[in-house]
């Protein structure tokens, strides 16, 4: 709801803003929520709060009570306006960037030396002096894969924590 | 992924040398060497022995003779030995070791910054290198705890030696140089960049956009980005090792250890006929490469590099924000400095007189830093190889410049400012 009332503000909208009093604010906790928004907003004080509640997410019917006037911004400016065109700059940079180049290659060490002693390998279980032990460094190679946070937390590795070994 | 810039995995770099190949041997045989001249300091190079036998094993590897040889000074000298290279002749092999503004003391605020640092203790003075036993590095490769401890030099001293600076990247906050630098280059008062909009202006002045809050908090802003690019290409797309790991190579390949790694077999002969491997034997017993740091590096691969993807992202943004094209000694010497270089023992600061100190410009001097910071990581501390450190640095510019023509975009007032890259080409960012 917050958003429509937002985007249905009068482009030509006065530069003096009507708003409750902010006496007449209900309790916080009464303050009607919905949204990480309007939570926000509730942290608010003041004239503000009143001015933004009211004004930008439309809470002018449950308000109630007498209203006061407060000043607009010293400069007027189109909240709107100003909404669209931080919109519009966030999705042409974001258009910008969208940039698929494929897939990278490597150098090929990770196939050509089926012991995978030719890639890193610290803090893997090895079998012996520049030599991983497969499971273990197959283990990192899935977690890389799939991303899993479970999946890294499984990754064998030579001694868990960097404890000393036994 | 991220809310601005190039998206991880559409920055590119090169894959990473192979571990056979000539430039990754050439590039082991460095770090041997970066590990047995840690403790001279870099006054001593001109006039050091081992520094001219190192000189002379690296004139013979095959890729610095090679057409090939990108990222090395060639001929190795000892003015140039362990400095960086993106343009032969450029600044990283003018003026002293060091960046000045690794050295000038500066303020953060009202509070001073020396300049000088906590380092290591000297091999020989209650220092030591680290993973030098075959048992101590399986312990570490196997993730275990490490076996040595730092013993640091109650002294604080201006960087002066590879262990100096293998110290200061042990802790830094990874963007700490490059807002020294920024600091040094407020407090010497370096122009902005010429494409700044606001220079001239009479009611106007740089402030939140293209002011001096926005260079500072960019600069700490890049850091995670350049760190997320480079931590795509170490995981995902290379996982290239890392030079003790290489070591333990060489170290199977000459004592014929069983099982064989299948690597150790397909190594490049400079390595296995450099000139120090026998110096390294002698004096820790194994072929392995000692370390700087007692767990030597950290757990994720070699390339590219965080300290150097950053420093070239930070780097840029310096650029980006203040005249690169200014000479540097005319701006210290207008704020009662002069160029200068750490006495040897690293308690003094010197004048640098040498002939081409009038040539220095922030430019170079910048370019300068990104290496000197990503070799103290790498070549002196032993974790990262030099295309490591090279590339990581030109993938920081790639960010850095994605993320600043997005910011581009967002200023009101329009602009059009121009850097000199690191290969020496102009890139504009420019939103008009």
């Amino acid at each position: 709801m917050g958003e429509k009332r937002l985007r249905s503000v009068d482009k030509n909208a006065p530069q003096r803003t009507k708003v409750a009093n902010p006496k007449n604010l209900p309790d916080r906790p009464g303050t009607p929520s919905s949204g990480s928004r309007r939570k926000f907003l509730g942290n608010v004080s003041g004239v503000a709060v009143a001015a933004v509640t009211a004004g930008a997410i439309g809470l002018e019917p449950l308000l109630g009570g007498k209203e006061s006037v407060a000043d607009a911004a010293v400069v007027p400016y189109i909240s709107e306006g100003r909404e669209d065109k931080s919109f519009r700059y966030r999705v042409s940079t974001a258009n910008a960037e969208k940039v698929n180049i494929g897939e990278q290659p490597d150098n090929g060490d990770a196939t050509r030396f089926t012991d995978f002693s030719g890639s890193y390998s610290k803090a893997s279980l090895h079998d012996a002096l520049g030599v991983p032990n497969a499971a273990s460094w197959l283990s990192l190679k899935h977690a890389l894969k799939s991303g899993e946070f479970e999946d890294f937390e499984n990754i064998i590795v030579g001694t868990a924590g960097g404890e000393l070994e036994a | 992924m991220d809310l601005e810039g190039l998206d991880s995995h559409a920055t590119v770099i090169p894959p990473a040398p192979s571990v056979t190949s000539n430039i990754t041997a050439a590039e082991e045989v460095e770090h041997y060497w970066g590990a047995l001249l840690a403790d001279v300091s870099f006054t001593e190079y001109p006039t050091n022995s081992l520094v001219a036998q190192a000189v002379a094993d690296m004139n013979r590897l095959s890729f610095l003779n090679s057409s090939q040889n990108f990222e090395y000074p060639f001929p190795v000298t000892p003015g140039n030995l362990f400095r960086g290279q993106f343009v032969p002749g450029d600044g990283n092999v003018q003026g002293p070791y060091l960046s000045q503004f690794m050295v000038h003391p500066t303020f953060f605020g009202a509070q001073p910054i020396s300049q000088q640092y906590q380092t290591f203790l000297p091999v020989g003075g209650g220092g030591g290198d680290f993973m030098t036993s075959v048992s101590e590095y399986q312990q570490i490769q196997n993730g275990g705890a490490s076996v040595g401890q730092l013993a640091f030099d109650p002294t604080f001293r201006f960087i002066r030696n590879g262990r100096d600076l293998a110290a200061y990247t042990h802790v830094d906050v990874l963007y700490q140089g490059y807002f020294t630098a920024f600091l040094v280059l407020a407090g010497i008062g370096t122009p902005p960049n010429p494409g700044n909009p606001y220079i001239g202006s009479r009611t106007e002045k740089a402030f939140c956009t293209l002011g001096g809050p926005d260079g500072a908090g960019t600069i700490a802003e890049m850091a995670t980005r350049a760190l997320k690019g480079a931590w795509f290409h170490k995981w995902i797309k290379d996982l290239r090792m890392r030079p003790e790991e290489y070591g333990a190579l060489v170290q199977a390949n000459l004592t014929k250890s069983t099982p064989a790694p299948q690597a150790a077999g397909a190594l490049h002969k400079d390595v296995l006929n450099s000139a120090v491997l026998p110096i390294i034997h002698q004096n820790f017993g194994s072929f392995l490469l000692p370390q700087a740091f007692p767990e030597g590096s950290p757990t994720h691969p070699c390339y590219p590099t965080g300290h150097g993807t950053v420093g070239g992202a930070c780097t840029t943004v310096l650029k980006f924000f203040f005249d690169g094209s200014q000479k540097i000694r005319p701006l210290l010497t207008h704020a009662g400095r002069d160029v200068v270089m750490p006495s040897t023992d690293g308690l003094s600061l010197n004048s640098y007189t040498g002939s081409d100190r009038d040539n220095l410009d922030i430019n170079g001097e910048l370019n300068k830093l990104a290496y000197n910071i990503s070799f103290g990581h790498g070549i002196h501390a032993g974790i990262h190889f030099r295309s490591s450190t090279y590339w990581s640095i030109l993938l920081g510019e790639q960010i850095a410049l994605s993320m600043l023509r997005d910011r581009a975009k967002s200023n009101n007032e329009p602009f059009t400012i121009s850097i000199t890259k690191f290969d020496g080409t102009t890139a504009v960012i420019t939103n008009q």
